[in-house]
């Protein structure tokens, strides 16, 4: 589950400077853009023979939901999935952590390669950079999407899944630690490195401590995000939850269906509650810290090595037996495949350029529309979903739950349904992201309509005497600036995970890339390939320029 | 100055060594021996080049014209791993303790002993402190053995000089330079700091330039005074020597121009 998490509202937002008539017209435009791009297929909702085909699809979903599948077997199946999957985010996120590690000591100015004052050399410069690109690689490349180039080398299950995590996660937690270290004065090193210690000791003894608390917060929220990407993972071949949802849905078997989306969800919210307890604790024995002696800071580094070994462990045990059961040939041949496919990956053919832009326009159509109707559907329903302006309790009650459920749900499962119901198309994907990032929004603003002083409102409630006018002259100018902000964040968010909605079935560059690599199309999949990476880049820079606090990276 | 026995050679050795920023020449020409095993206070208003001087020796500061020599060997020309061994044998101390406030006073001690460490035994370390008892035995000795475990936020200025200290006991090094060790803390502390400072440094025969804002401080610890005025030698002598006239010369620029400067 996201969190919703609050944005700050930048003081000197490129947004603030410009009149809000001109801001309305540029918003009208892109959406008439957005619309007309995102070839929109809304047939389903006019033509009656598609549309008593989708409702008894729908239908057929919904007799399932009050029956899904509580065999024994079932259920002892699930339970060995969801231990995938978890084992699949723990095992790939334990070798990110290296991974970024080493990646992020390259290439900070605070690392392993940076300027010592008139000692840093011209190739030190180089590999820096050459760092910091292959960071934006792993990072602009979804997880998904390396699953997919993986497959084809060590074969459909679980493997494909670590390394697709260990590979992208890599690249987005050496972004996240390099600015952790980049942050530090330099000058913390130098009296390390005056006293004759070589580079990485005193990188270890001097940066290292000094960013531990972000570091581990940041990489515990980033395990967090891997138990649920790699049910996603799975969705495309990566073994676990993800694989078995797709598979049942394909045979139209909602039952099992709903049993795998209850296991999803337990997942998803049990990950998300240990996260928080491991952020307790360690927040506490912080603040402990200074008290204990040495024997018993010892005892506890000796108890959280212990429960790291036990975690990894276990997770390796329990996917070694289908470690090797994707393998279909020898390791020579695998080899050589995989330098066939990344050498056609790396000599892209752009003559699928102009088809991997109409599929990146439809990307971000998808995007656009469904943050727009998100955040119109949740600026109407803030005021009775708030516990003060509301007009009646029951209605604010089942409001609030309604966005609970549709918030708790990831994107990547409301597309899948709805993909099974609308069929493949962009009108599923917008409809997911708009459904997850409403039920979000929705709570951040009616959370934010009731943090005005209510004495504030009474004052205009006397004096006008209706709800309507109350909201719209004491709330609503009070609330915009967040709203907008919030609303801007969670574009950031839908664009990214826009393209992963296009392994499940919605439509734009994530389903043309997958499509192509499926059918062996290396060299137009690299092009797709260089669209991500360059959407991402984009994204970074836009995101910076509109001056947001980010609050989460990758 | 006295003459030196050919086995040992100086711990400090400026020859013609010139230096200048821009237009303000910050080293003309000077030449300057420290004998090993002598404790030599450095003063000067703020801004006349002592830290200069000190990055000189440890080669982080190129010269112009002229040589440096630390422990017989030139810093401005060595690199790399040999650097390395010439700096393990030169200990700092800095105004600011340079402690990595992260860590506990254990593990700040311990650094001193991170160059003779290999990798693995370093990063070993940081989990689970090794030599703990070298790390006690030189908080001991600077009086802070109830400490060890303290993580650095929790001591006090005064504390924290001497866990740097302690961690120059722990490095062992043949020369001792300190750059303004003590500006940061009261006149009793500072006095303290300084008495320990130089009475670890002879109790080994080890050198040390410690270069001090304030007179005041000189005491009767140190062994010989260099004063530093215009880039030139204003005074070099044992302490007794130097009289309050002299005294008020040096530091009459500091209070024309209105206060110390960078």
């Amino acid at each position: 589950m996201r969190k919703p998490t609050a944005v700050r509202v930048p003081e000197h937002s490129a947004l603030g400077r410009r009149s809000p008539a001109a801001l309305l017209l540029v918003l009208f435009a892109v959406l008439i853009w957005a619309a007309w791009v995102g070839d929109y297929d809304l047939s389903i909702f006019f033509d009656s023979t598609q549309r008593s085909a989708a409702l008894d699809r729908l239908g057929s979903f919904l007799a399932a939901f009050v029956s899904p599948e509580l065999s024994g077997d079932y259920l002892a199946r699930c339970l060995e999935l969801a231990g995938d999957t978890l084992a699949i985010a723990c095992l790939g996120t334990a070798l990110a952590v290296l991974g970024g590690l080493a990646l992020a000591l390259l290439s900070s100015s605070n690392g392993l390669l940076g300027g010592v004052p008139g000692r840093s050399s011209a190739w030190m410069r180089v590999l820096r950079e050459s760092c910091r690109l292959l960071q934006d690689i792993l990072r602009g490349v979804p997880d998904f999407a390396w699953a997919v180039i993986f497959i084809p080398l060590v074969g459909l299950g679980p493997a494909a899944g670590i390394l697709a995590i260990f590979v992208n996660v890599s690249g987005i937690l050496a972004r996240v630690y390099s600015e952790l270290f980049d942050a530090l004065p330099p000058s913390r090193l130098e009296p390390l490195r005056s006293a004759g210690i070589g580079r990485l000791p005193a990188v270890l003894y001097g940066v290292l401590p000094n960013v531990r608390s972000p570091l581990l917060s940041f990489t515990l929220l980033r395990w967090e995000c891997s138990v649920r990407n790699a049910a996603v993972i799975g969705a495309v071949g990566g073994g676990g939850l993800g694989s078995e949802i797709i598979h049942r849905l394909g045979y139209g078997e909602y039952g099992k269906v709903m049993t795998v989306m209850v296991f999803l969800l337990l997942l998803t919210l049990g990950s998300d509650q240990i996260s928080r307890l491991v952020r307790t604790a360690f927040g506490e024995a912080d603040e402990r810290a200074a008290s204990w002696g040495l024997i018993e800071a010892r005892r506890r580094v000796l108890r959280l090595a212990a429960c790291i070994v036990f975690a990894l462990g276990l997770s390796l045990l329990w996917v070694l037996p289908s470690l090797g059961s994707g393998h279909r040939t020898g390791l020579w041949e695998r080899l050589g495949e995989a330098q066939r496919i990344f050498g056609d990956l790396l000599s892209p053919d752009l003559g699928y350029l102009g088809q991997g832009l109409a599929a990146s326009g439809v990307t971000l159509s998808m995007a656009i529309i469904a943050t727009f109707l998100a955040t119109l559907a949740a600026a109407f329903l803030a005021a009775p979903a708030s516990r003060i302006l509301g007009h009646s309790a029951w209605l604010g009650t089942a409001l609030r739950f309604a966005a609970t459920v549709s918030r708790t749900i990831p994107e990547v499962f409301w597309a899948l349904l709805l993909v099974s119901f609308l069929r493949h198309g962009s009108l599923p994907g917008m409809l997911a992201l708009a459904l997850h990032s409403g039920g979000l929004l929705l709570r951040l603003f009616a959370e934010s309509a009731d943090a005005i002083p209510s004495r504030q409102l009474d004052a205009v409630r006397d004096a006008s005497a209706s709800r309507a006018k109350t909201f719209v002259y004491a709330v609503l100018p009070r609330v915009a600036p967040h709203w907008i902000a919030n609303a801007f964040f969670q574009l950031e968010s839908n664009l990214r995970t826009s393209i992963v909605l296009g392994i499940v079935g919605a439509a734009g560059l994530g389903f043309q890339f997958k499509y192509a690599f499926e059918w062996f199309r290396f060299r137009e999949a690299g092009t797709y390939l260089i669209l991500m990476v360059g959407f991402a880049f984009l994204l970074d820079r836009l995101s910076r320029s509109l001056g947001f606090a980010r609050a989460r990276l990758g | 100055m006295s003459k030196r026995p050919e086995a040992s050679p100086a711990a400090v050795r400026l020859r013609a060594a010139s230096l200048a920023f821009g237009q303000r020449q910050i080293l003309q020409d000077l030449d300057l021996e420290i004998p090993s095993g002598q404790a030599v206070a450095l003063i000067g208003p703020s801004g006349v080049g002592k830290t200069s001087l000190l990055r000189v020796l440890t080669g982080a500061q190129a010269l112009q014209a002229g040589s440096a020599e630390l422990l017989g060997e030139n810093p401005q020309t060595l690199k790399g791993a040999k650097l390395r061994a010439l700096l393990l044998r030169v200990g700092h101390l800095y105004q600011n303790d340079a402690l990595v406030p992260g860590l506990r006073a254990v593990h700040n001690v311990l650094v001193g002993r991170l160059g003779r460490w290999s990798l693995l035994r370093s990063i070993i370390s940081l989990i689970w402190p090794r030599d703990v008892e070298l790390a006690r035995a030189a908080m001991a000795r600077v009086g802070l053995e109830d400490r060890l475990a303290a993580p650095i936020s929790n001591l006090s200025g005064g504390e924290r000089q001497r866990v740097a200290l302690a961690r120059l006991l722990v490095q062992n090094p043949e020369l001792i330079l300190a750059d303004e060790p003590v500006a940061a803390l009261d006149p009793r502390l500072a006095r303290e700091v300084i008495e320990l400072l130089v009475g670890l440094a002879k109790e080994e025969g080890r050198s040390c330039l410690v270069s001090l804002h304030d007179w005041e401080i000189v005491g009767p610890y140190f062994d010989r005074v260099i004063a530093l005025k215009d880039g030139r030698w204003f005074f070099d002598g044992p302490p007794g020597d130097f009289l309050p006239e002299a005294l008020a010369e040096l530091y009459v620029d500091e209070k024309a121009n209105g206060g110390p400067r960078a």
